[in-house]
């Protein structure tokens, strides 16, 4: 994974500190790694592919947990494409009533969690590499995480700060507490959150996110005649 | 130098004037039993202040005590201050405070009562 864990931490608590007085700053550490964890799990903005990975056979979830979502610094909170073999597999809103076994799947579906699912029809044999996986990402719940992806500094550094100065401003009777501006500050956040979503929805370069229909059903990326 | 517990008393007593070692006015003992109440108080008043300092992240506050080894919920005086220096010097103000009350015959009228008002308000105030 290309991910560059090289934003730290301490230099947004150094921007923002100066507007918190009297704040503890394990407090203050809290509230920001929860704050990158929020934007990151509601925009669906860090997106990232694992390439080759591993299918198994018979009715069994594949979990991309740390040992093979390939960073162990982040989990994975959306499973947005699966290409099976250079195909892209269509998404189910939930598991088939018919059990089929083949070794070529054409859908997937998730289940109890965002980082699992389970193939349709499930295979036969055990597959080696052949799934790439389109994911989202956000960064692990974890005390000791220090450094964050390099594009919190390099796009979402404003939104980041309005959403963690809003969650200290709203905290009660504290010398720091401002709920009136915690309040607007989170608005804008909100309002920042929906801007970089819909930037994300679109690849990042302007490509647009739908399609004209096909046939009878909307087209989704990789299926042919819209079928 | 890094703050502690027992540097913490230690700066009450200048505050006390009670500085002079062979014959001292309060025990250690004395003092210690007032910082644990007050560090009771200012969790109270700053209830974030526990959420990592302390093993286990913990939102009890330990106990301090002067000899060691100690227990779970225990830390020795001479473990360094924990939290903001702030903290530290609001820990001060207490310490006299509730001293002083103690102490009618040496006490300065009102100066405990303004010690507690100010322990109070800066902790949650600038």
């Amino acid at each position: 994974m290309a991910t560059e864990y090289t934003y730290d931490l301490n230099t947004i608590l150094r921007d923002t500190i100066p507007q918190l007085p009297g704040v503890v700053r394990a407090v203050a550490e809290r509230e920001l790694r929860q704050t990158i964890r929020e934007f990151f799990e509601r925009t669906y903005a860090w997106r990232t592919v694992i390439e080759g990975v591993d299918a198994p056979a018979g009715d069994t979830p594949r979990l991309l947990s740390d040992a093979n979502d390939g960073d162990t610094n982040s989990d994975v909170i959306g499973i947005l494409r699966i290409v099976y073999n250079g195909v892209v597999l269509s998404p189910l809103p939930f598991k088939v009533n018919r059990v089929e076994t083949g070794d070529l799947p054409t859908n997937f579906y998730m289940t109890s969690n965002p980082d699992e699912f389970k193939l349709h029809p499930q295979l036969q044999n055990a597959s080696t590499g052949l799934m790439d996986i389109h994911v989202a990402l956000t960064p692990k719940d974890s005390l000791d995480l220090t450094t964050f992806p390099r594009q919190i500094g390099t796009k979402f550094y404003d939104a980041i700060i309005e959403g963690f100065l809003a969650r200290m401003y709203m905290h009660p009777n504290k010398p720091y507490s401002q709920p009136a501006l915690g309040s607007q500050m989170r608005h804008n956040f909100r309002r920042r959150m929906g801007y970089y979503m819909s930037q994300a929805k679109a690849g990042y370069n302007d490509a647009a996110s739908w399609g004209y229909p096909r046939g009878w059903s909307p087209r989704r990326p990789g299926m042919r005649n819209g079928a | 130098m890094a703050k502690t517990y027992q540097s913490l008393v230690t700066e009450a007593r200048e505050m006390l004037q009670d500085s002079d070692s062979t014959v001292p006015r309060y025990s250690d003992d004395f003092l210690l039993n007032i910082l644990n109440r007050g560090l009771n108080d200012l969790s109270k008043l700053r209830p974030e202040l526990t959420y990592t300092a302390f093993d286990a992240n913990s939102l009890e506050v330990p106990e301090v005590i002067i000899t060691g080894p100690p227990a779970a919920d225990e830390v020795e005086w001479t473990d360094t201050w924990p939290w903001e220096k702030w903290f530290y010097n609001r820990m001060v103000e207490y310490v006299v405070a509730v001293a002083e009350m103690t102490d009618d015959e040496y006490t300065v009228d009102g100066r405990a009562a303004i010690l507690l008002q100010m322990f109070r308000n800066n902790s949650i105030g600038i």
